[in-house]
């Protein structure tokens, strides 16, 4: 195979680490913003006044990235977060333009402690607020479950699953025909290019991004730097599903309120679904957000969204 | 999510051709996307007893969406190598075509697809295990206006070499009934060492002889 690629380069055909088709990340192009953390370097940018407050926005996945939420840092918008908080866009490890890491280095416990690491890093005197989206939102809950003296202050978008008994159940809900097209299409293109490093796999899951998948609603298809597919293989489809995790434990005792946000036309993790995982939490508030599919709070709608957290921050 | 995963195939027409048959047939497969494979073989050779030597072609199109988008295309031939007592050996060699238009990006390949099949003959049935690999040697790949505006700004169209490998372990058996075959096929295919959707089939089909 080699002698075969290097044929073909002769005759000035193209491997895919030579013209990629997927962006590079922190390791192929130094001039991203970044943060070496632990044994990883994460794709990072920072919003706002240095030395204000900060808020650390989580993006859903895993291996989606910050990119369809930079709404989110509109300076422009009545209340903008950024104009007295620096808010914390990053993409989580082995995604979004973060380093890309082999399968035994993708791990939740491996999530979990980069984000301890994360928080210690932006702010290691003052507690931070949290603002998580779909699995962001339960990484947001584990955090703040365990870590509680860290956190000022969490506002929760659609959050996933808090227990596995729930995750399945939201499953079932998003459930669809074997045969739909954003299912049959991507088994399709697998046998024109195989899903056999990062860069292929990574470009693959991008175009399976593009369809508008039923149930969840959105508005408009999010825009992404570049998924990670050895985290959506190993976390989004095979931990969440093998594993009869519980990220609630905790929860109760938190002692500052929560807010939780949810659409109203999300028919997997809206409105409906978090009414359920209300039960967890202390001290929580459930705000409906009428229209909103499951990523409309975090880009079309983020303006409303902004103001919503801003009514959080100032009663905190 | 997971059950929606594993998917099967399903034949209804196959077509297997031997040594100075010549044989049509139809498919109707889920390999990915539901395809309507349509197939013809011509059985051109016979030199004694252990060369039994057939050209076939078939064209494939994903038929689930009704995608027209999405084609494969083979031209091969397949051939008994060995044949001592019971046991015989093929093995087959195509040329395989496939393109793709979708959301995110178009593509065609031009692949080899080799397959080795020992096999049993008891009377009228022939079971045995086949052992395929699909090579794509070559790829042309388009990203589409949607892609480069929602996920990657600078990928640009191009060749590529050495897209795609998918490895295929499986049995098979087939029930001779006059001028018709009845076949059976069922196994494991992997494309990819990230490939996170398992991909199981099974295949029933039938064949006419003339």
């Amino acid at each position: 195979m080699r002698f075969a690629l290097l044929l073909f380069a002769a005759c000035g055909v193209d491997s895919f680490d030579e013209a990629p088709l997927a962006a590079p990340t922190v390791d192929d192009d130094p001039t991203l913003p970044a943060l070496d953390v632990r044994d990883t370097r994460l794709h990072v940018k920072v919003f706002g006044p240095a030395g204000a407050p900060a808020l650390i926005f989580l993006h859903g996945g895993p291996g989606g990235d910050f990119r369809y939420a930079l709404p989110l840092v509109d300076p422009d918008v009545p209340g903008a977060l950024v104009a007295d908080h620096r808010v914390v866009m990053w993409d989580q490890r082995g995604t979004g333009l973060s380093r890309r890491h082999p399968r035994d280095e993708v791990s939740i416990d491996e999530y979990f402690a980069d984000l301890v690491a994360l928080v210690d890093a932006v702010s290691p005197d003052a507690p931070v607020v949290l603002v998580g989206h779909s699995w962001g939102g339960a990484y947001a809950a584990w955090y703040l479950a365990n870590h509680p003296e860290r956190v000022a202050g969490a506002v929760l978008i659609h959050p996933q699953a808090l227990t596995h008994e729930l995750y399945v159940e939201a499953g079932a809900a998003a459930d669809t025909e074997i045969l739909a097209e954003w299912l049959a299409d991507p088994l399709w293109q697998r046998t024109l290019i195989s899903p056999e490093d990062h860069a292929r796999a990574d470009f693959l899951l991008g175009a399976l991004e593009l369809y508008r998948i039923p149930r969840f609603h959105n508005d408009v298809i999010a825009p992404i730097f570049r998924p990670g597919a050895v985290v959506f293989r190993d976390l989004a489809f095979q931990w969440f599903e093998d594993t009869p995790y519980d990220f609630t434990p905790g929860l109760a005792a938190f002692p500052r309120p929560i807010r939780v946000l949810a659409g109203t036309d999300d028919e997997v993790l809206g409105h409906a679904f978090q009414h359920k995982q209300m039960q967890w939490f202390g001290n929580a508030e459930l705000v409906a957000l009428p229209g909103d599919g499951h990523n409309d709070a975090v880009s079309g709608s983020a303006p409303r969204t902004i103001a919503e957290i801003r009514r959080y921050l100032e009663a905190l | 999510m997971k059950r929606a995963l594993v998917f099967v195939f399903l034949v209804v027409l196959g077509a297997r051709a031997q040594a100075g048959e010549r044989v049509v047939g139809s498919e109707l497969a889920l390999d990915g996307a539901v395809l309507l494979n349509l197939r013809g073989a011509l059985g051109i050779a016979r030199a004694g007893e252990s060369l039994d030597l057939a050209a076939w072609a078939d064209v494939a199109v994903a038929a689930g969406n009704v995608d027209a988008g999405d084609t494969r295309a083979r031209l091969g031939a397949r051939a008994r190598f060995v044949r001592a007592g019971r046991f015989e050996l093929y093995g087959s060699l195509a040329l395989v075509r496939r393109a793709t238009t979708n959301t995110g990006f178009a593509a065609q390949t031009l692949a080899t697809d080799l397959v080795v099949q020992p096999s049993v003959r008891a009377g009228r049935v022939l079971a045995g295990v086949e052992l395929g690999v699909e090579q794509a040697w070559l790829a042309y790949i388009a990203p589409s206006d949607t892609y480069r505006e929602l996920v990657y700004a600078m990928a640009e169209p191009g060749w590529y070499a050495l897209p795609a490998r998918t490895v295929r372990v499986g049995a098979t058996a087939s029930l001779r009934l006059g001028s018709a075959d009845i076949l059976l096929r069922g196994g494991y295919a992997r494309s990819g060492a990230l490939d996170f959707l398992p991909q199981l089939y099974v295949s029933l089909g039938a064949g006419y002889r003339f």
